[in-house]
């Protein structure tokens, strides 16, 4: 399929601090995620290319157009979905005042239909029940939703979403999932998430930003495909392992070399993830010692 | 959550359906109330109703309830006549609710004050096109965009939002200041010299924005014309009332609308550099 979004040479700092250097990449129509470490990037990605954030240099197209021209922009913005890491809410505002008031933003003029549009996608959150609350007396993952219901505002061919999964509870995960899958099929979604069963459950490809820069990108089972042969499940912790954590069920899961006595199990994108991150940390320590 | 613990009765969902008219109004408003929050019952009055009744009775009823309580800014607003979503923009800016409203009503009040006790227009005329700047400041201030980070990344954000928002609060201010006006006695034709002055100086401190912070464009403009003001009665000799100066007199007022057109273009040519946070 062809490409909607593409971004080329992308670069952005905030004073010495490199935040993206030299990014290339294409998305397609469904749902590309972006995984990274804290501080990889994935946040100022994301505000560029929901043209909230210009960027220092590099090349970007949505839908078509240029986000660095005003016109571009605003036919981007016309087809855009936001949901920013850390939405700023007004005090005052029930979670149907702030959905209305975005509505309004997007150029929703006639307000009967505007109101019907905020209700169905409040709906779709499944936030009907407390929708003339205030929005500081709801709970955090509440308002997480408050926020994807905006995003979903006139069903946008371009969903820019940043963390949505964080602080939902499994219930609404799932939800959130589904509605994905039916309200935003067709549309092109980018969400960054630390959350790798999210990537594997709901993504048809992913990328992962280390240091401002691309280290994979390709299917959440190439990414899992990187750890084959290296996740080994055994009784004891061996020191020589990469990465070894302890499992539910009291066992060790080791990321490296086979240690004693372990058997090679199945790698997921977690594992697939932690070899790439796991690397970067250890070239981070060689580069500290020498 | 309570709601999910109680439910209406069928049979009065079913009354409330097919014949509203045989309920009360109490209970009537307080199964809507429950309706809004109970999708159960919903689903049970559309499963009894005639579907097509209950679409379109459900669809009115929230509609009712749902109605966003409009704020007295958002009243004032729809009295000099603007549009309820507009309205909403414009109010719900919170430096705009209190801040704004005060700011504009004190300097015309002010303005008249200043008038009544020297029983001359001068005053009112020196004072007045400084609140249209006021307003022109508070619909700009910084930071004023309830919806944060996900209202920058829409259609209307910039230019658009805050050409609106200036007209809005300029439309209530200059009502406001031509109400003032007329309620001070004996001030003659000359009393209407003020318009075209805040006119330019309101438009002057947007086109200004494009290149300075809103805070310097108001403060520089606001200077400008105190200084101008009195620079020009001392130049013609300080003597005679202030409102026979050049600045309200033919040269003036024409001066006042030449300023205003270009602001105006300015505004246009340069509307995408708006200032927004980072920079859009
Ligand atoms: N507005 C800003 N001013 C200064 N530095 C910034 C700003 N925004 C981001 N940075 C820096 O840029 C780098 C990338 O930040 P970014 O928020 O994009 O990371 P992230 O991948 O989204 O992280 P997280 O997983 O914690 O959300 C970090 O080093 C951060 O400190
Ligand atoms: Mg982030």
């Amino acid at each position: 399929m062809t490409h909607t979004v593409s971004v080329t040479g992308l670069r952005k700092r905030f004073g010495a601090t490199v935040a993206l250097d030299g990014v290339d990449a294409t998305f397609t129509p469904g749902v590309n995620g972006l995984l990274g470490p804290n501080g990889a990037g994935k946040t100022t990605m994301l505000r560029i290319l929901a043209t909230v954030l210009p960027a220092d240099d590099g090349h970007l197209e949505a839908l078509g157009v240029d986000p660095a021209t005003a016109e571009g922009r605003l036919s981007v913005r016309r087809r855009l979905g936001y949901l920013p890491q850390e939405p700023g809410f007004h005090q005052h505002f029930s979670a149907f005042d702030f959905v209305d008031y975005v509505a309004i933003l997007k150029e929703w003029v006639d307000r009967k239909a505007r109101h019907d549009e905020v209700r169905r996608v409040l709906g779709l959150v499944g936030l009907e029940a407390v929708m003339h609350k205030r929005i500081r007396q709801l709970s955090g993952g509440m308002r997480r939703r408050v926020g994807i219901a905006q995003a979903l505002l006139g069903s946008p061919d371009l969903l820019v979403l940043d963390e949505p999964t964080a602080g939902l509870d499994p219930e609404q995960r799932l939800r959130f999932r589904e509605l994905l899958g039916t309200d935003a099929a067709g549309s092109t979604v980018l969400l960054s998430t630390h959350q790798t069963d999210d990537v594997a459950a709901l993504c048809g490809h992913v990328i992962v930003l280390l240091h401002g820069q691309i280290r994979f990108t390709g299917t959440p089972v190439g990414l899992a495909a990187l750890a084959t042969d290296r996740v080994w499940l055994a009784t004891d912790r061996d020191p020589r392992a990469e990465l070894a954590w302890v499992t539910g069920e009291g066992r060790i899961r080791h990321i490296g070399e086979p240690p004693a006595g372990a058997h090679l199990v199945e790698p997921t994108v977690e594992d697939g993830y932690l070899v790439l991150a796991g690397r970067d940390a250890h070239a981070g320590e060689e580069a500290v010692a020498s | 959550m309570t709601h999910t613990d109680w439910h209406a009765p069928p049979e009065l969902l079913t009354r409330y359906a097919d014949a509203p008219a045989t309920i009360d109004d109490m209970t009537a408003s307080s199964i809507e109330a429950h309706l809004v929050a109970c999708a159960e019952c919903r689903r049970h009055l559309s499963a009894t109703a005639d579907p097509a009744l209950a679409v379109v009775s459900w669809s009115a009823i929230a509609e009712r309830i749902d109605q966003p309580h409009p704020t007295p800014v958002e009243r004032l607003l729809g009295w000099v006549g603007i549009e309820s979503g507009l309205a909403r923009v414009v109010a719900a800016t919170p430096g705009l609710q209190a801040a704004g409203v005060a700011t504009v009503v004190l300097l015309a009040a002010a303005a008249a004050l200043a008038s009544r006790s020297a029983g001359a227009v001068g005053p009112f005329l020196l004072v007045a096109p400084l609140a249209p700047l006021a307003a022109v400041a508070v619909a700009f201030a910084p930071a004023a965009d309830p919806a944060g980070e996900a209202g920058i990344a829409t259609p209307l954000h910039g230019a658009g939002l805050m050409v609106r928002r200036a007209a809005a609060v300029l439309a209530v201010t200059f009502t406001t200041l031509g109400l003032t006006a007329l309620a001070l006695p004996d001030l003659g034709p000359r009393a209407a010299a003020w318009v075209l002055p805040g006119l330019a100086l309101a438009l002057g401190a947007l086109a200004l924005s494009t290149w300075l912070r809103v805070e310097v464009a108001v403060s520089a403009l606001a200077a400008a014309w105190l200084t101008a003001v009195w620079s020009l009665y001392w130049a013609a000799g300080h003597a005679g009332p202030v409102a026979d100066s050049a600045t309200f007199t033919a040269v003036g007022q024409v001066t006042s609308l030449a300023v205003a057109a270009v602001a105006a273009a300015l505004i246009v040519v340069r509307r995408d550099r708006f200032a927004t946070p980072e920079g859009f």
